[in-house]
């Protein structure tokens, strides 16, 4: 809700669909949620045009609206959604996954969909086969596949169903819900029988999201499948084969979908995860955290869950690629070994990295209870670890190791003072004292007075620091939010500089033959591009670290 | 008896008395031929001569006897003079500041200074800085050694945190615990079976054998080192699984032991660079709408590395024949080259057992660390040794041709 956070959403607005929508954004972002009438008083616009941008941010699923009654007439609000206009800076990466996990054919979806912020799978094919038409003959081919891969990323939520009632704002439809329920009673009702009734409220909503099937995908009989397996994705694989019929689930015409990004980051984390074991241990213990969070995945549904469903070790060991090398990557003792230095057998091995994983300080991975051979992830403690590391990585590329040290000692003892910081940290007290003020200043310590006297003299009171993980990743994504809007606006700066040659580079003529560009427009052109390629990736560096500071 | 004589009966008894002092009761009953008188007089010349002093514990009097060296430093010394010295005395090796001094003496600030410089010019006391209080002089016995507290342990010198003595230090024990944590090959690992990780005593012992310090270290010194560590995050302390049985026994001395932690490798950070850069290229040819012919080129997995010692395990040509015997044998032998550094690994070395290497004409050196530097070495210059194993870590020997034969 800064005003840092404000800039960047603007820019992205701008970036994304012009100059007009962000300056109704803009009024939205600052003054919250307000009518047409008194947006078009703030921008300047006139209502057509307020109405027109606002009919864009809603298909794009970054704006809502709500209906309220006001005496006699019913008054239309309008509001932003903050998140998902952030979560438009994450586009580049998001297309490269899905490249990555649903080949070309899903990139193509998820460029689609994200151009059109939601549409029908009908519409979705119809329009990349207008847009990168390969010949008629093979089209047929070409929608087959590309209904495939369609199906596949809304099976794994990638694609979510959205429906006419999420465009308007989620505090409406739960006060409208509450209304509902209320209004049954005719005594006005009791303070913990309205408790009881948000409970429950919240409740079906949890079950609602929870529950297995997913909405847009209907079941559908088939005759026996000569239609080839196709790799099937945990439990969303719901074909059963019943005599010769097998049942088998499609995307329904009529519903429409948009790209879920809270399915990438639930993904993402899950690298990342594995990644830092990787850190710590090896490839192989890489490979192995990575096929346990991805059997765990079909029943993440949000971020915040504190662990991973429960995976037994076979699985594990059928889920894991051919090319993983267990036995080898291992030191063993020579108790373990057997006869002729005979290496344990690969179940034997697996059961030996789930140990280490195990026993690993990080506490990531542990047994789950009561049942053997099962293991869960503590999601929260990775992202304990995950976010600690980027601070670490902040504060010690920034201002160096002594720092980190500093930082990491009063995470662990608490509340200390300076002395006896400077006692544990073999630092003198000079460097101690001009340290913590530069990583208090930096946002990542908080200061604790405590006086002796009543006149609170500085020299008669204690000076007690501490680390706060929670508010140090909030002041840490503040600057990083800042520093993306700044990269943001530094692009714009660039291309408005070399505004001349980037119209010239438009011209029809230009773009049909570019034999009409001289060496000094090429070589600025390539040096621009360069350039805003480097911005871009500064961008999607530090959007990363924003992901694993907020939204893990 | 001449009254020499029960002087020094009197002094030596009072003298074995030692520190609880001796009553005229207690001198009484040990010397029943002494008259009261006699005694009374002979106690006013010793306390003349400051052999004696006077003590009144609960109402009786007591002396104590004051050894005659000392009497002598003191016998040379005014009263003023004595008094600060009694003071100075009395504060042992913490050492006491003028200005307590001159709160406890109730002397003048000039006469105080005065009788310091006297007692400075007979190397009775000398002067220290605390280093707690850097501007303070404290004034302490000439024998004495300063305490802890006062001179901040080994890490301080000339009253400040040696910062590179530390860092070095660190350093070391870094390097010690990095090559305990993780088996040579760099893309495998221990299994939990692995119990061999270092402790702050087995850290100690490796520091005092290299000879790292010069400064006596104790195990808790090292141990703060080791915290330091901890902090930086390059090391990471457990309890050791293997000794929970006998834990109870002696409670309170934890063993820790220490891992060191990998360090981010620096090429997966670039990869990870490589792979943003490459998400934008894609998002810009999917956005410019071009066709998605690009191919993708193959994520880099990074190099595996080849394991550092490969040579090890070839035959080479040479005239050096090494042997790690054991109690059972001839344990493993190879061939070696000349120049060429070997490292034992110390998993087929244990304490029995002892390298054995001879030579025809070559000249051999055995040092007691992995890195061949000459810092180390442990034999040289012969053709033929029989080393035991004495230090704890691995050793590593080279043989090369001896030049001048």
């Amino acid at each position: 809700m800064s005003a840092n956070e404000n800039r960047l959403c603007k820019l992205i607005v701008r970036e994304h669909f012009g100059p007009i929508v962000e300056k109704v954004a803009n009024a939205l972002l600052r003054k919250g949620r307000l009518p047409v009438g008194l947006i078009s008083a703030a921008t300047k616009l006139t209502q057509a045009q307020v109405r027109e941008s606002l009919v864009v941010m809603i298909q794009h699923n970054i704006a809502v609206y709500a209906e309220t009654q006001e005496r006699a007439r019913i008054v239309t609000y309008y509001d932003v959604n903050r998140l998902a206009i952030l979560h438009r800076a994450q586009i580049p990466k998001m297309l490269f996954y899905t490249q990555e996990w649903f080949e070309k054919d899903g990139a193509l979806v998820a460029q689609s969909v994200m151009a059109h912020g939601k549409m029908t799978m009908k519409d979705c094919i119809k329009d990349i086969l207008a847009t990168r038409s390969t010949g008629a003959t093979k089209n047929d081919k070409r929608s087959q596949a590309l209904t495939a891969a369609f199906t596949r990323m809304v099976k794994e939520r990638c694609l979510v169903a959205v429906r006419p009632s999420d465009s308007v704002s989620q505090v409406d439809r739960d006060m409208e819900e509450e209304k509902r329920e209320t209004s049954k009673s005719v005594m006005p009702l009791t303070a913990t029988e309205l408790a009881k009734i948000r409970k429950t409220m919240a409740q079906s909503k949890e079950a609602e999201r929870d529950s297995a099937n997913i909405v847009g995908l209907k079941r559908k009989l088939n005759a026996v499948s000569e239609l080839d397996d196709w790799d099937d994705f945990e439990n969303g694989d719901k074909r059963r084969k019943t005599g010769s019929v097998a049942i088998s689930e499609e995307v329904e015409d009529d519903v429409y979908f948009r790209v879920n990004f809270e399915r990438f980051i639930i993904r993402w984390r899950n690298i990342k995860i594995s990644e830092l074991i990787e850190g710590r241990l090896n490839a192989t213990a890489k490979a192995i955290m990575l096929t346990l969070l991805t059997l765990a995945e079909s029943k993440m549904l949000v971020c915040s869950e504190e662990f991973s469903k429960a995976v037994s070790s076979v699985q594990i060991l059928n889920g894991l690629a051919q090319d993983v090398n267990l036995a080898d990557t291992l030191a063993f003792n020579e108790s373990e070994l057997g006869v002729h230095d005979a290496k344990p057998s690969l179940s034997e091995c697996l059961d030996k990295y789930m140990d280490v994983l195990e026993e690993d300080l990080l506490k990531i991975t542990k047994k789950d209870q009561g049942r053997s051979g099962q293991y869960v992830v503590n999601l929260k403690q990775a992202a304990k670890v995950m976010k600690h590391r980027v601070i670490e990585g902040m504060v010690s590329t920034r201002f160096g190791g002594h720092y980190v040290r500093i930082m990491n000692m009063l995470l662990e003892k608490g509340k200390s003072e300076e002395k006896q910081i400077s006692k544990w940290a073999m630092m003198p007290v000079k460097d101690v004292r001009e340290k913590l003020t530069t990583l208090y200043t930096f946002g990542v310590l908080n200061m604790q007075e405590v006086p002796k006297s009543a006149d609170r003299a500085p020299s008669r009171t204690f000076y007690l620091w501490e680390v706060l993980p929670d508010r140090a990743c909030e002041a840490l994504v503040e600057k990083l939010i800042h520093t993306m809007a700044n990269l943001r606006q530094r692009r714009f700066v660039e291309r408005s500089k070399r505004h001349v040659l980037l119209e010239k580079c438009e011209r029809t003529d230009v773009q049909a033959n570019d034999g009409l560009l001289n060496m000094g427009d090429k070589r600025e052109l390539e040096a621009l591009n360069n350039m805003l390629e480097m911005l871009e990736v500064q961008e999607l560096r530090i959007a990363d670290m924003v992901m694993t500071l907020r939204d893990f | 008896m001449a009254n020499t004589e029960l002087e020094e009966v009197i002094y030596q008894a009072t003298l074995k008395s030692g520190d609880h002092g001796l009553t005229t009761e207690d001198l009484q009953k040990d010397h029943p031929e002494l008259s009261l008188g006699d005694v009374a007089d002979a106690l006013n010349v010793l306390s003349n001569k400051k052999l004696i002093n006077f003590f009144s514990v609960r109402g009786i009097l007591v002396y104590k006897a004051v050894k005659k060296e000392e009497a002598s430093k003191l016998g040379s010394l005014e009263g003023d003079e004595q008094l600060i010295y009694q003071h100075i005395k009395a504060s042992g090796n913490e050492g006491i500041w003028t200005k307590h001094l001159k709160a406890k003496t109730n002397l003048h600030q000039n006469i105080i200074m005065r009788c310091l410089k006297t007692l400075e010019q007979k190397s009775l006391v000398k002067s220290i800085k605390s280093v707690k209080n850097p501007t303070r002089k404290l004034y302490m016995l000439m024998e004495l050694t300063p305490s802890i507290e006062v001179t901040g342990g080994p890490w301080f010198t000339d009253q400040e945190l040696d910062v590179d003595f530390v860092e070095q230090l660190t350093n070391q024990c870094y390097k010690y615990i990095l090559t305990k944590s993780f088996p040579r090959d760099s893309s495998s690992i221990y299994t939990m079976a692995h119990t061999t990780y270092p402790t702050a005593a087995s850290i100690r012992r490796y520091i005092i054998e290299k000879r790292i310090s010069q400064v006596d270290l104790t195990v808790e010194d090292i141990t703060m080192l080791l915290d330091v560590l901890v902090y930086d995050g390059k090391i990471e302390r457990f309890l050791s699984t293997v000794d929970e049985d006998w834990e109870d026994e002696d409670e309170g001395s934890t063993d820790w032991v220490y891992k060191a932690v990998r360090t981010k490798t620096a090429d997966s950070a670039s990869s990870k660079i490589v792979l943003l850069a490459l998400a934008v290229l894609i998002a810009i040819t999917l956005l410019s709408s071009t066709t998605l012919a690009m191919p993708l080129p193959a994520p880099d997995d990074g190099v595996s590395g080849a394991p550092a010692d490969t040579q090890l395990y070839e035959r080479h040509d040479g005239d050096a024949e090494l042997d790690l015997v054991s109690r059972k044998g001839v344990h493993s032998s190879r061939v070696a080259s000349y120049g060429a550094c070997y490292t034992l690994d110390e998993r087929v070395w244990d304490d029995t057992s002892y390298l054995s290497v001879k030579t025809k004409d070559t000249i051999c050196a055995i040092y007691s660390d992995d890195s061949c530097s000459d810092g180390s070495i442990l034999v040289k210059n012969r053709n033929h040794v029989d080393v035991p194993r004495v230090t704890p870590g691995p050793v590593a020997f080279r043989c090369w041709k001896d030049e001048k034969k």
